[in-house]
């Protein structure tokens, strides 16, 4: 243990006045080998940092402990202090004496625990391997998929801010859908005045190749570094790019007969056909189309495909918005509007609501209930019965069309993309984003982004955003010539994989793929471009093949031992989850709430990283119970889905437990979030409670005292 | 100017381009102009549509602008084909040309006027012309500025949008300063406590990214900070900003909280809606950032004990507010907006009965980090029975929102189930007038609710009142379904009260400031142009600022606004920020 370093800080009176900085200091001098054992007033500031540096160039220092406040908060600021002094940065622990110990505990038993963590860090310092940040070549061109309008401005935005684009389209023509929306939205330019030109310039735009009739046949490579095959009409071709921009779009919702058996009739037709049978007439002129001659009245029934309770129960955004534009545009010829709705869905403060009052104003009937039937009346038009909510009666009305405001599907051919690019799906069938609120444009592939109605229904100004806003990303990925990612990531020990696919199967990235090896053997590869480093394949690898260069296997377990060197059975060990659990734990010691001292705290990157064996030794080092806390489900995982994959593996750990002989009562886990103090202070409390009843009642049957300490070995 | 060299000069080179377009302005008789300039010797081409991919390349590329030296095109707005034209004609240097909106022209004669006045405008090439040509945006302020162009950008605004749009600028090695008014950023993201439709802990996963805004090389953070005064031209904004005292120092305060534990004054905190007591000195809240104590000078009474607790002396009782000053290339406005006004509805008795609160008030309520660290209790000390949400608090109401506020609708059903969650014994009941779920995944959450057994009434109370003294509240309404006036008690009412615009407006002293609607969120230029673009160019909007917003709607414009901003930065100067040639 010789060039180690070790700074304890006073933090004014915020450990000191606590902690009895002194007697820790001597008492970890005493207790390691440690070159140096320091203390400091405040670590943190210039003179502080500048000690350590000092000391480092002095006395030969490789690794530093500092004994401070939370790593969330300054080990970025000592790992730059040690990086300084010509150290590499990842030799750095933090042993959180601040949040975790003085801000919550009192008296010898924080003392105590300070100890302990000191000595759990040095036990993880030690064992730290010197990384390296990953430096990964960019290939500085994009490729967008979809030639719609949200395909179009990303392209050209792109491409306008220097980047050279590869265009892919399906279809021979660029446009997509809003080509075929045809009446013009009150009070703006005509959609096609915008479409024409983007077109047009996308075509003629020096750093955009058009691929028209073609299709994505295969992707490989991680961010930075795609191989694409596309097919086209004139054969195929592969395409290096460094980023990949979906924007797919949505299909319009084709009425199922069995659900809707009058769609077939001759007076019905969808919003899309409406908006077709406008196109046809000649523009500009608000002329009757004549497929519309001789129409009196026009029934429209918003939710076709929307919002159906089993099959599909999501709403489509845009199509209430639609339907008051029709509206507005039939009412200006004259015919009578009636609409048939469940709640007018608006959520634009421009105009909409304001088209909304001028539609009841102009004399649109807005009916709010059930539809009941849709049958042909004898006069050649249409009965539809209808079931008001506000008159709780059932009311019959003639109309001569009715026009089904058809909702927005998932493309059905978006299928054979998603599988190429190995992107997820919502439950609605839309394009999955990293995170519903944070990271709408990226999806859980680096290097891959979605733009507009791909990734859930959008209008066309959302989709110019969206996919203006995709293009910001990718090309902040595209201006620079390399990557840097921070080093700490999985890895995998060839000689013990047997290849099963755990870890390619649990990964949320992606990120390892089974190769066969130069003996013919399938192993397990880790994409280092593409790893996030949360350690699920380390939690799941049943044979410990894998592990997290910056969390390894044996440092967690030696910080477990050196946790447990002491009265193990009457310790709590808790594995928190760098964002949430650990965060929440910290926040309890902003806010001062105290709990029990006797629980120690492993920081792990994500709770899918502890193994079974992981939890199993740490009950066979005497912990009397052992906790895992991650963030809740199913959203705050940083890591997309790291504590829902742990979570699917407390079964297998608990049988584990019991096979071995530990009770798995002792073994739980809980979600905490990064504000949820109390939380934290409630569940650690009642394991204590838990543990000392428990102790009470093996004492006064003192037989059994025995087993009861040594963890039911 | 009829006399014969005048003439001829008019004519020498020049050409008009009419674009005929059907759907725009169709009804306008441009033979007829066509005829007027072809008497006055001018060249005129008529082209069906301009912008046609076929089109196009005949009119614009090639040899077709052979010999022309000025051009004036007759066709749309600059937003719909004006990058067309600059693409295609970027590097024509010898022609002049300028575009014409049509649309608002009605008499083909007076457009024959105009056309040649504009014309006439375009002087002999003696320099570089680019920028949009329109008859509205003056040249002038569209040249590049080249090499004495600043680089930097201000965001104004630290809330979820301002700091998404800061690190995505920040990520294309654009420096940005970031310019925060409260003390802390995070704006109203970070009150709330959880977010819809996932349910997942908002500053959970708002600190982060607020951390990472902070501590990035190229963003500057000047909290506690307000935009004073904008000046300059676009591409050149002179910016004012004054600084708050927090009469802490920044540099040595390290957040500890030794101050707030001596400090003999207790103040409602603002942060929690006045909900929770804090000492007049202090941080903002556990995770705010930058993490640093500030002194709330109103209330202070100058003891100076927090002086003596304090260990780093980072206490400046003594300091006075500054203002510095900063060139900017763009500005982003992000704002955001600002909640309604409760107490204007009087019939809710909102202000009058502590259990009528706001939904921001609710947010804070069962926050764990709020009032109460996260258990539900009602502003009398009783945990709620029954809980009453009322909808369109003020949004869709001509009086005071004439428009919908967009979020509360699925922020209220969230709400309702987080009661649930904290009492799932409680009647819940949902007062709304549409249920307007429309956003990916929250009708999920919408049908969530219902089968846990939230009742949702389709009417809006009239009053809310307090039948007798020290009893529940009634909330008094009439649906449709039944007759009379029906009443519902309650425990705690919830007022989903809409949002309003932004009132803080830096002080513009530029020749035309952002143009703001009739119900004061700034306009958009153009109906289709991504939703950022504000009415002078190198400004954009981002968030609340420019009408109701969810979160995913404001981080999603905050990238598109990055997108803006760095192709904007390309064209201001003539050394783009990285070239990436190839």
């Amino acid at each position: 243990m010789s060039g180690i370093g070790v700074y304890i800080c006073h933090c004014g009176q915020n450990i000191a006045g606590v902690i009895d900085v002194q007697a820790l200091r001597e008492r970890v001098a005493c207790r390691s080998e440690a070159t140096v054992v320091k203390t400091n007033v405040f670590c943190c500031s210039e003179p502080g940092q500048k000690e350590i540096q000092e000391d480092i160039k002095e006395h030969g220092l490789e690794r530093v402990l500092v004994a401070a406040c939370s790593p969330r908060l300054h080990e970025v600021t000592f790992r730059r202090t040690i990086a300084q002094a010509g150290l590499n940065p990842y030799l750095l622990e933090m042993a959180n004496i601040r949040e975790q110990c003085s801000w919550v505990h009192r008296g010898p038993e924080a003392l105590d625990k300070a100890l302990d963590l000191i000595l759990m860090g040095l036990a993880r310092l030690v064992r730290l391997i010197p990384l390296q940040d990953r430096v990964v070549p960019v290939t500085r061109r994009a490729l967008v998929i979809g030639g719609g309008v949200g395909g179009l401005s990303a392209a050209l935005e792109l491409a306008d801010c220097g980047v050279p684009v590869v265009l892919v389209e399906k279809s021979v023509h660029l446009g997509g859908q809003v080509l075929r929306w045809n009446i013009p939205v009150p009070n703006a330019d005509p959609l096609s005045c915008f479409v024409r030109p983007l077109i047009t310039r996308a075509m003629l735009h020096p750093r955009i190749r058009v691929l028209d009739g073609s299709t994505l046949e295969d992707v490989q490579g991680t961010i930075g570094r795609f191989t694409a095959s596309i097919q086209g009409a004139a054969g195929s071709s592969t395409e290096e790019v460094g980023a990949v921009v979906v924007a797919t779009g949505f299909e319009p919702y084709n009425p199922d007969l069995s659900r809707y058996p009058f769609a077939s009739l001759p007076q019905v037709m969808t919003s899309v056909q409406l908006e077709e049978i406008f196109r046809k007439e000649k523009p500009g002129h608000p002329a009757t189309p004549s497929a519309l001659e001789g129409v009196r009245t026009v029934a429209f029934l918003q939710c076709v495909g929307s919002r159906l309770d089993e099959e599909y129960p999501h709403c489509s955004r845009i199509c209430c918005a639609i339907t008051l534009k029709q509206a507005l545009a039939l009412r200006a010829l004259g015919i009578e509007v009636q609409v048939f709705h469940r709640d007018i869905r608006l959520y634009d403060k421009n105009q909409e609501e304001e088209l909304y009052g001028r539609a009841r104003r102009l004399g649109v009937q807005f009916h709010r209930g059930t539809l009941k039937a849709v049958e042909p009346d004898s006069e050649g038009g249409l009965r539809i019965c209808w079931h008001d909510e506000f008159l709780q009666s059932t009311l019959c009305v003639p109309t001569d069309r009715l026009i089904c405001a058809v909702g927005l599907r998932p493309r059905s051919d978006a299928e054979s993309l998603r599988r190429v690019l190995r992107l997820a799906v919502s439950q609605d069938g839309y394009l999955l984003e990293a995170h519903p609120k944070l990271h709408p444009l990226e999806s859980a592939v680096e290097g891959v982004f979605l733009a507009g109605s791909c990734q859930g229904p959008k209008d066309v100004r959302e989709t110019v955003a969206a996919s203006v806003g995709a293009a910001a990303k990718a090309y902040q990925l595209l201006c620079k010539d390399h990557l840097l990612l921070d080093g700490m990531i999985a890895v995998i020990d060839r000689d013990r994989c047997t290849g099963c696919g755990t870890c390619a199967a649990e990964c949320p990235y992606q990120a390892i793929a089974l190769r066969e090896d130069e003996k013919g053997t399938t192993k397990a590869h880790v994409e280092t471009a593409a790893c996030k480093g949360c350690g699920v394949c380390a939690g799941c690898c049943p044979t410990e093949a894998a592990d997290h260069l910056g969390f390894p296997l044996e440092a967690l377990k030696a910080m477990v031992d050196a946790a447990l060197a002491e009265g193990a059975a009457q310790k709590i060990l808790a594995f928190c989850c760098h964002w949430c659990a650990y965060a929440g734990a910290d926040a309890a010691g902003v806010s001062r709430i105290p709990y029990p001292a006797n629980v120690r705290i492993v920081r792990v990157p994500c709770s899918g990283r502890i193994s079974a064996r992981l939890v199993l030794h740490t009950f066979k080092k005497g912990a009397s119970r052992v906790m895992v806390a991650g963030c809740h489900p199913p959203g705050d995982c940083h890591y997309i889905s790291g504590n829902l994959r742990f979570e699917s593996r407390v079964p297998r750990i608990r049988k584990l437990l019991s096979k071995k002989g530990y009770d798995p009562e002792r073994f739980s886990y809980h979600w905490v979030s990064a504000t949820e103090g109390p939380q934290f202070q409630h569940i650690v409390r009642r394991l204590a409670e838990a543990l000392e009843s428990e102790q009470k009642k093996t004492a006064s049957s003192a037989p059994n005292a025995a087993a009861g300490d040594e963890g039911g070995r | 100017m009829t006399t014969r060299q005048g003439h001829k000069t008019l004519t020498h080179g020049a050409r008009v381009l009419l674009c005929r377009c059907p759907e725009r302005h169709g009804r306008l008789d441009l033979d007829r102009t066509a005829e007027v300039l072809s008497e006055a010797g001018i060249a005129v081409r008529l082209v069906d549509a301009l912008c046609d991919s076929k089109t196009f390349p005949k009119e614009m590329l090639g040899t077709a602008l052979g010999g022309v030296e000025r051009l004036v095109i007759g066709a749309c707005s600059p937003f719909l084909i004006g990058e067309l034209l600059e693409q295609a004609l970027r590097h024509r240097w010898d022609l002049r040309w300028t575009l014409v909106d049509l649309r608002d022209v009605r008499d083909p004669v007076a457009l024959s006027g105009i056309l040649k006045s504009r014309l006439q405008v375009l002087s002999p090439p003696f320099k570089k012309m680019c920028g949009f040509p329109s008859a509205d945006t003056p040249h002038r302020s569209l040249r590049p500025i080249g090499a004495k162009a600043p680089r930097g950008v201000l965001v104004i605004g630290g809330g979820v949008g301002g700091c998404q749009t800061a690190l995505d600028l920040a990520g294309m090695d654009i420096p940005v300063t970031l310019v925060e008014a409260d003390d802390s950023l995070g704006g109203n993201m970070a009150r709330l406590d959880k977010t819809f439709p996932t349910l997942d802990c908002s500053i959970c996963i708002l600190g982060p990214r607020l951390v990472d805004a902070a501590s990035h090389p190229n963003i500057t953070v000047l909290a506690s900070s307000r935009v004073k005064r904008i000046s300059g031209r676009p591409g050149h904004f002179l910016v004012e900003v004054e600084h708050r005292p927090r009469y802490v120092d920044m540099t040595l305060c390290s957040g500890c909280g030794a101050c707030s534990e001596v400090c003999p004054v207790v103040v409602p905190s603002a942060w929690n809606a006045g909900l929770r007591p804090r000492k007049a000195v202090g941080i903002v809240f556990e995770q705010a950032v930058p993490l640093r104590a500030a002194i709330q000078k109103e209330y202070c009474i100058e003891c100076g004990l927090c002086e003596k607790a304090c260990e780093r002396k980072a206490i400046r009782l003594a300091e006075e507010p500054r203002v510095s000053r900063l060139h900017t290339a763009a500005v982003v406005l992000a704002e955001g907006a600002r909640p309604f006004q409760a107490s204007r509805l009087g019939s809710y008795g909102y202000g009058r009965f502590p259990e009528v609160i706001t939904n921001l008030e609710f947010e804070r309520l069962v926050c764990a980090t709020g009032p109460t660290q996260g258990s539900l209790i009602t502003p009398t000390g009783s945990r709620p029975r029954s809980v009453a949400f009322i909808q369109c608090a003020g949004s869709r109401n001509r009086r005071f929102l004439p428009y919908c506020s967009v979020t509360c609708c699925t922020a209220s059903i969230k709400e309702a189930i987080l009661v649930l969650e904290h009492e799932p014994e409680a009647a819940v009941t949902i007062f709304f007038n549409d249920v307007r779920t429309a956003g990916k995944s929250f009708e999920g959450l919408f049908l969530r609710a219902r089968e846990r057994g939230v009742r949702f009434v389709k009417a809006l109370p009239d009053r809310v009142e307090r039948a007798k003294e020290g009893g529940r509240l009634s909330v008094h309404y009439r649906s449709l379904a039944h007759r009379g006036t029906q009443t519902l008690e309650a425990d705690l009412v919830v007022l989903a009260v809409g949002v309003e615009a932004p009132n803080a407006d830096p002080r513009w002293v530029v020749r035309r400031p952002p143009q703001r609607d009739r119900y004061g969120f700034y306009e958009e230029a153009f109906f289709w142009g991504g939703q950022v673009v504000s009415t002078v160019p190198g400004i954009f909007l981002v968030g609340g600022c420019h009408g109701p917003r969810d979160i995913t709607q404001t981080v999603t414009e905050a990238s598109a606004a990055a997108a803006h901003v760095a192709k904007w930065l390309r064209r201001v100067s003539s050394t783009p920020a990285k070239s990436l040639e190839p």
